[in-house]
């Protein structure tokens, strides 16, 4: 039977953890190119947070400390696979972890004006992104299913990206925000 | 400014196709433009979004035949079935890829072409287009088989910004859009009106898709809809040919062609045809005539006016902006040679 303390204890590192998942599913994608590595990665994380919850401090940053335990995950996925390199030197991700950080308290703003950007692009732009991520499909599968070739998937994908990232930029400058 | 080569790595990074040949090539330019890391940062987390918002959403509204051909591609079998030919295709794709990057642009496909020139394309370059549009608008209401040619115009663009200006007898007229997406316009420099990107009417947003060139927005159409062949190719002029796969009720283009320097990869010419409804109402041509770099001003209303000049906006008193649209809509229209019987 739980306690009441541990009851709010769960209740504090699903807070907590629902604030940051997405900073830490960033700093995993940003070094292991795997999608299924990401994903077993991820679930080490959330189990490594959760075995050691009472060691964090709540005077200090959750983030900071979840991107830390994630970064000895991602150190040691790499050392398991002997010879291949990290995309991200130890130096450059701890600058990333960084940055993720520092984005950390725009995350709903962000959110808010993805989904501003999202309702303005045209239609055709909409359906790339739905097969691409609700459906989860691969760019050369997105191309077959629209009969066109994956060069033509990427660049698209490319530019809408650059377009939502430009609009989400411009909503989030100060001046938007007056 | 980071290269566009880069940025593409980085999103095909985090869609988890980048190749290990490539990956070693982000690898050094991450560490050699510390810079990109932002950039990586905000595409990493732009990544994470776009899954979470489309988790959130209903499924979507594709037809019948798509759904089910995606379906069928995401089934375990046919996944191990392309894992193997991707890896049976590596050594013939390093062949092919090594064969594009150094094969002179000219002996591309028309495909291939395009997409070097849209991946080129720089946003921060300003680029001068002399426009003249022929309307078949008239021509049904008068039953004569003739295109009426509207004046011709200058139109500067970067990005999607442009700046669009008439000579009149009564005075210049120009239009454009800022950086921020707002429409604006001034009529002689003394009247003028703004509409933010969240309020900007239909009617206008229909004269700033006929009347401006997107390129970027272009020649991603291009790839994705149309079947493309070379009319002519020189070494330095390339000419495409594009015409669409399907014409529907929102194609917003028939037929184009499309001029390229296949060298600077700069687009020399465009001619397309708008359509609406599935119907042709003009033919606009955009002839490049300078690229320089100008200065941001350039594209803003205040690098228009007069000093003395009106400006209304969305707080101006309810009917006076629309009513200015009307007008400038009217001289845009107006300023036009009447048409001859053939």
């Amino acid at each position: 039977m739980t306690t009441n303390r541990e009851t709010e204890i769960r209740e504090r590192m699903t807070r907590h953890w629902l604030a940051t998942e997405r900073a830490v599913r960033a700093c995993i994608a940003g070094s292991v190119s795997s999608l299924a590595d990401r994903e077993d990665l991820l679930q080490q994380v959330a189990l490594t947070v959760a075995r050691r919850f009472e060691e964090f401090d709540e005077q200090r940053s959750f983030l900071a400390w979840v991107l830390w335990l994630t970064k000895s995950r991602i150190i040691d996925f790499y050392r398991a696979q002997g010879r291949r390199s990290q995309l991200l030197s130890d130096e450059l991700l701890e600058q990333y972890a960084e940055r993720l950080v520092q984005r950390q308290h725009e995350n709903s703003r962000r959110s808010e004006a993805l989904e501003t950007c999202l309702a303005q692009l045209p239609d055709r732009s909409r359906t790339l992104i739905r097969l691409k991520y609700h459906d989860g499909l691969r760019t050369e599968q997105i191309a077959e299913a629209l009969k066109s070739t994956p060069a033509s998937i990427r660049v698209a994908l490319f530019r809408i990206r650059e377009t939502l990232a430009a609009c989400i930029q411009r909503k989030l400058a100060p001046e938007a925000m007056e | 400014m980071i290269p566009e080569s880069l940025r593409q790595q980085i999103d095909q990074w985090f869609d988890g196709e980048l190749s290990e040949a490539d990956e070693f090539l982000l690898r050094a330019s991450l560490e050699r433009f510390p810079e990109s890391l932002d950039y990586f940062c905000d595409r990493g987390l732009l990544h994470q979004m776009l899954a979470e918002s489309s988790a959130a959403c209903a499924p979507p509204e594709l037809s019948t035949e798509s759904r089910s051909r995606a379906m069928r591609l995401l089934s375990p079998s046919r996944w191990s079935r392309r894992a193997l030919l991707t890896a049976a295709s590596a050594v013939a794709a390093c062949v092919l890829l090594c064969c594009l990057l150094f094969l002179p642009a000219a002996a591309a496909s028309p495909a291939e072409l395009v997409r070097r020139t849209l991946a080129e394309f720089q946003s921060a370059a300003d680029r001068c287009y002399a426009v003249a549009v022929e309307s078949e608008g008239p021509l049904r209401r008068t039953g004569f088989r003739r295109r009426v040619r509207l004046q011709d115009s200058s139109l500067w663009v970067r990005g999607n910004s442009f700046v669009q200006s008439f000579e009149a007898e009564d005075g210049q007229l120009v239009w454009g859009r800022n950086a921020e997406g707002a429409v604006w316009f001034s009529v002689a420099g003394e009247s003028a009106a703004i509409f933010g990107s969240d309020e900007i009417p239909e009617v206008l947003m229909d004269a700033c898709e006929l009347r401006t060139l997107q390129l970027p927005a272009l020649l991603e159409t291009l790839l994705l809809d149309y079947e493309l062949q070379y009319s002519s190719q020189q070494p330095d002029t390339s000419r495409i040919v594009a015409r669409p796969r399907s014409v529907t009720v929102s194609s917003k283009y028939g037929n184009v062609e499309i001029e390229i320097d296949p060298r600077s990869l700069l687009v020399r010419q465009v001619t397309l045809e708008r359509l609406r409804d599935q119907r042709l109402v003009a033919v606009v041509s955009f002839s490049l005539t300078e690229v320089r770099s100008r200065e941001e001003s350039l594209y803003e209303l205040s690098g228009n006016l007069q000093p003395t000049a009106t400006v209304l906006d969305r707080n101006t008193k309810v009917g006076g902006r629309s009513e200015l649209l009307r007008r400038f809509l009217q001289k845009l229209r107006v300023h036009q040679p009447e048409p001859s019987a053939e």
